[in-house]
């Protein structure tokens, strides 16, 4: 899928990766691909930007953990992020009800 | 040159250095040893990424976290004046001795100065509530809020002064409460630039517009004058403390308009 296509959801997408554990970057890349059953390839890149800004914004925290003697940043999400994410999936559920009952 | 020398000299060029800078280092180099092949981009673009998602929430919570310091420093402030009247300490000041002039220039300082931390505060806020995150209001809320931190340390460094000057006119508790409810907003301040610097850094200079009509700010401006003359020849009970408070506000609008105006947006 294309990275235009995930404008706008990408926040909710990280935010729900992080919904059942605290992972670092690239395990937050590789859950994305492995629940969207690769159809999310994003540039990974583009992931680090959207983990910053979700912490400034205060809805992930993050902290630094050693791993076989590796440093990593390993974001949660915090208390305003886990109401944000089930803000977002009722707005996204409401969105695609709406385009299924169109499409179909 | 490597990619990791090449994101280096690209965060340094949008503005993103010291620490910031080195933990997205150590993300993205954790990344690359997870993936050696991993397609994490063109480093210019990443850190273009970096400023573009990084600039709003920044300046969002350097405005959140200023805003406390300065509510705080406004509230301790108050209750130290509070100690005062009520313990009946104002009389004690020794405002005509040899060290008058620096409690009269301590008073005068905190009486702009808060009125200046006050009102810019206020203006920084005002973009980010009215959900502005384009370059130019983000620009602003930062330079609003940069002066009102600095008026803040200001009536900070005023309180310390006044009260080291008069310490051996008030009681042990008082100088002590004094000092400490000067200091106390200093965490939260310090805290709030260190974050306005980062976000300033990633905010490129753009021009900015002002907002209101000189006709409005001349009639806000009136009304300030008018309430510090009326207030304090009602609380003073005297017709000429009024006036004179009242003067000393109108060149201290005229010199902060003359100072503020432009680069703060205000005038149109």
């Amino acid at each position: 899928m294309r990275a235009e296509s995930l404008k706008g959801h990408l926040d909710a997408l990280v935010l729900a990766t992080l919904g059942d554990e605290p992972l670092h970057g690239y395990a937050v890349i590789e859950a994305l691909r492995a629940r969207s059953e690769g159809a999310f390839d994003l540039a990974e890149g583009t992931v680090y930007p959207v983990l910053h800004r979700l912490e400034a914004d205060g809805l992930l925290t993050s902290s630094w953990s050693t791993v076989a003697g590796r440093r990593r940043r390993v974001y949660r999400l915090s208390r305003r992020g886990r109401a944000a994410l089930g803000r977002q999936r009722a707005e996204w559920q409401s969105f695609a009800r709406a385009v299924e009952s169109v499409l179909a | 040159m490597s990619f990791e020398r090449t994101l280096q000299v690209e965060l340094d060029r949008v503005g993103i250095h010291g620490a910031l800078a080195r933990r997205i280092q150590a993300e993205l180099s954790d990344h690359r040893r997870c993936d050696p092949e991993a397609p994490l981009g063109d480093p210019r673009e990443l850190a273009e990424r970096f400023a573009a998602d990084l600039r709003a929430p920044l300046t969002r919570r350097a405005v959140r976290h200023g805003f406390a310091a300065l509510a705080l420093t406004g509230l301790l402030l108050v209750v130290v004046a509070a100690v005062y009247s009520a313990t009946d300490q104002w009389a004690r000041l020794d405002v005509f001795g040899a060290r008058g002039a620096v409690v009269a220039a301590g008073g005068l300082a905190i009486m702009i100065g808060a009125q200046v931390a006050f009102v810019t505060g206020l203006l920084a806020l005002a973009p980010l509530v009215l959900g502005r995150s384009d370059q130019a209001s983000l620009l602003l809320a930062q330079r609003r809020l940069a002066a009102a931190l600095v008026s803040a340390s200001v009536v900070i460094g005023a309180e310390l002064t006044q009260t080291v000057a008069q310490r051996h006119l008030l009681p042990g508790w008082l100088v002590v409460l004094s000092m400490i409810a000067a200091v106390a907003p200093l965490p939260v301040l310090v805290s709030a630039a260190h974050t306005l610097r980062i976000a300033r850094g990633l905010t490129p200079a753009v021009p900015v517009r002002g907002l209101f009509p000189t006709p409005l700010l001349a009639g806000v401006a009136f009304a300030a004058i008018a309430a510090m003359a009326l207030g304090s020849a009602v609380v003073e009970g005297s017709a000429a403390e009024g006036l004179s408070r009242g003067a000393i506000e109108a060149v201290a609008i005229a010199g902060c308009f003359a100072l503020f105006a432009r680069p703060l947006g205000l005038r149109r």
